[in-house]
């Protein structure tokens, strides 16, 4: 091994490495026990990037995903990340922190072009419970700021790495590059839940279904047996949220403990640098 | 101190500590008594062989520890899906490592195995990164084969990437660690390079109470 040649490099940005200023043991006491729990992502971001520094792309714009150049472990890294705590927009509108608005897809799609443009690698850290619904939002093209927020993601030509670090449920994991838009590694924290949707909602769904089933075949469904009927239906569809699920059928690379974030990153991105060959970055039709 | 930051922190990493029971216990592979028995042959387990072989002062990380996590309970479980890989460094290059796991099934592929094994592949070919199998492997695991056998994403798809990286100019070290049959035969073989561990390594297509009857 140590007598072959050296190959060309990719020739990602890397510094000298500097640790986190702020704790990084303190993500464990800022992840809310409680998925539906909100909390600041920058608290996170800033435990894992070199020197804590990190600066922010767009701040007062599309809240709800906050993108930011930084380092880790020296090496240069854009990064895109759900929001989770609420905020208001300029209008003073409150958006729900952990989805993906018109604004803030406009926004990512933005700066994820901007890295491609700029040869940075991109980390998406995933707590997102999907797309804006509603009509304001359908209205307002939610489905066509969507469309180039996956289209930028997609069509990227630097490495992308996810990590997720709270919920991934429905076309939000898609838009913020879940496993089907080829990221070099994703990893999961042990808190993670993958889902189409969020149980409680996904139960009332699957009851609804299974209740009008029984009652076409002519059966009797009191209050009992339809409580009993959702439980069976949680502990199901819990079990397929977990992340252990996800690792045993590699949806996902690891499930790993937040402190070793940095380390799988750096180490990727160090791993996607031997490739030199970079296509062209050509979103194609943008939804415009 | 903030009582809520206490509650998030204990939660946390109580998850973490499991994480970690589990990772322990899926390392064992197919159980201590079978690591023993490699042991006692003279051989060593997939774990042990990959501490091994890579730099002790770098760092690695692992693809793929829980893979096949509480499946095929049925035939006995499968521990990260019967195959290690890791990402570490050999003589200071970093590099991709497929190792067998001969306690699970005696290294025999299941369709998640299949699966782990292509992983491997597109991580070595979408970052050009250098890959070593160590290869100890009964091939696919019989009573699941029309799960793992001919669709595109099944085994035959390793051996066309074997072909297809060494096209590409990545370097493929394959060693041979144990017995080595049918498809586990032709990993090696397909590598640009491959090199066979003395007395316990054997490499063919076929045991001799098949071969009148079928043709590989």
């Amino acid at each position: 091994m140590d007598k072959i040649g050296a190959k060309p490099k990719a020739g990602f940005d890397r510094v000298a490495a500097k640790p986190p200023v702020l704790k990084e043991e303190e993500i464990y006491g800022i992840m809310p026990e409680e998925i539906t729990k909100q909390y600041d992502v920058l608290d996170i971001i800033k435990r894992l990037v070199d020197d804590s520094a990190f600066d922010e792309y767009k701040p007062a714009y599309g809240k709800t995903i906050v993108c930011g150049l930084g380092r880790i472990d020296g090496w240069s890294v854009g990064i895109v990340a759900n929001q989770r705590k609420v905020v208001k927009n300029k209008k003073g509108e409150l958006q729900i922190g952990g989805v993906i608005y018109n604004d803030s897809a406009d926004k990512a799609a933005r700066f994820i072009m901007n890295c491609n443009q700029k040869k940075i690698p991109l980390l998406f850290l995933q707590d997102v419970t999907g797309f804006m619904v509603g009509s304001k939002s359908e209205h307002a093209g939610i489905i066509k700021d969507g469309a180039k927020l996956v289209n930028a993601v997609a069509n990227s030509v630097v490495p992308k790495f996810t990590v997720i670090i709270g919920n991934s449920f429905g076309a939000g994991n898609y838009a913020m590059c879940g496993k089907a838009y080829d990221p070099r590694l994703i990893v999961a924290w042990p808190n993670a839940k993958i889902a189409v949707m969020g149980g409680a909602q996904a139960g009332k769904v699957l009851l609804q279904i299974q209740v009008a089933s029984l009652k076409a075949k002519g059966e009797v469904i009191t209050a009992e047996k339809e409580k009993e009927l959702l439980d069976h239906i949680l502990n199901h569809y819990n079990e397929t949220m977990d992340p252990y699920y996800a690792a045993a059928r590699l949806w996902v690379d690891s499930i790993i403990d937040p402190l070793d974030t940095r380390k799988w990153v750096s180490m990727g991105i160090e791993m996607a640098n031997n490739n030199d060959e970079m296509k062209a970055f050509n979103p194609g039709v943008i939804q415009v | 101190m903030d009582i809520t930051f206490n509650k998030n922190e204990d939660a946390l990493k109580l998850l973490v500590a499991t994480m970690k029971q589990r990772l322990a216990k899926v390392a064992e592979g197919g159980g201590k008594k079978s690591i023993d028995k490699l042991h006692e042959k003279g051989k060593l387990h997939a774990r042990e062989r990959i501490k091994l072989l890579f730099d002790q002062d770098k760092p690695c990380i692992e693809i793929g520890a829980f893979t096949g996590f509480n499946m095929y309970q049925e035939h006995g479980g499968c521990p990260s899906g019967g195959v290690v890989v890791k990402i570490g460094y050999v003589a200071g290059r970093q590099c991709i490592v497929v190792a067998n796991d001969a306690t699970v099934k005696a290294g025999a592929w299941f369709p998640i195995t299949g699966k782990k094994n292509l992983r491997a592949q597109e991580i070595a070919i979408e970052n050009k990164l250098p890959i070593i199998y160590l290869v100890d492997s009964a091939g696919v695991f019989l009573p699941l084969q029309d799960e793992i056998f001919p669709d595109k994403e099944h085994f035959g798809r390793i051996f066309r990437n074997n072909a297809i990286m060494s096209s590409m100019g990545i370097t493929q070290i394959a060693a041979i660690m144990g017995s080595c049959v049918a498809g586990g035969a032709y990993l090696p073989i397909m590598s640009d390079e491959a090199y066979i561990v003395k007395n316990t390594g054997s490499i063919f297509l076929s045991r001799s109470i098949f071969s009148k009857s079928c043709y590989w």
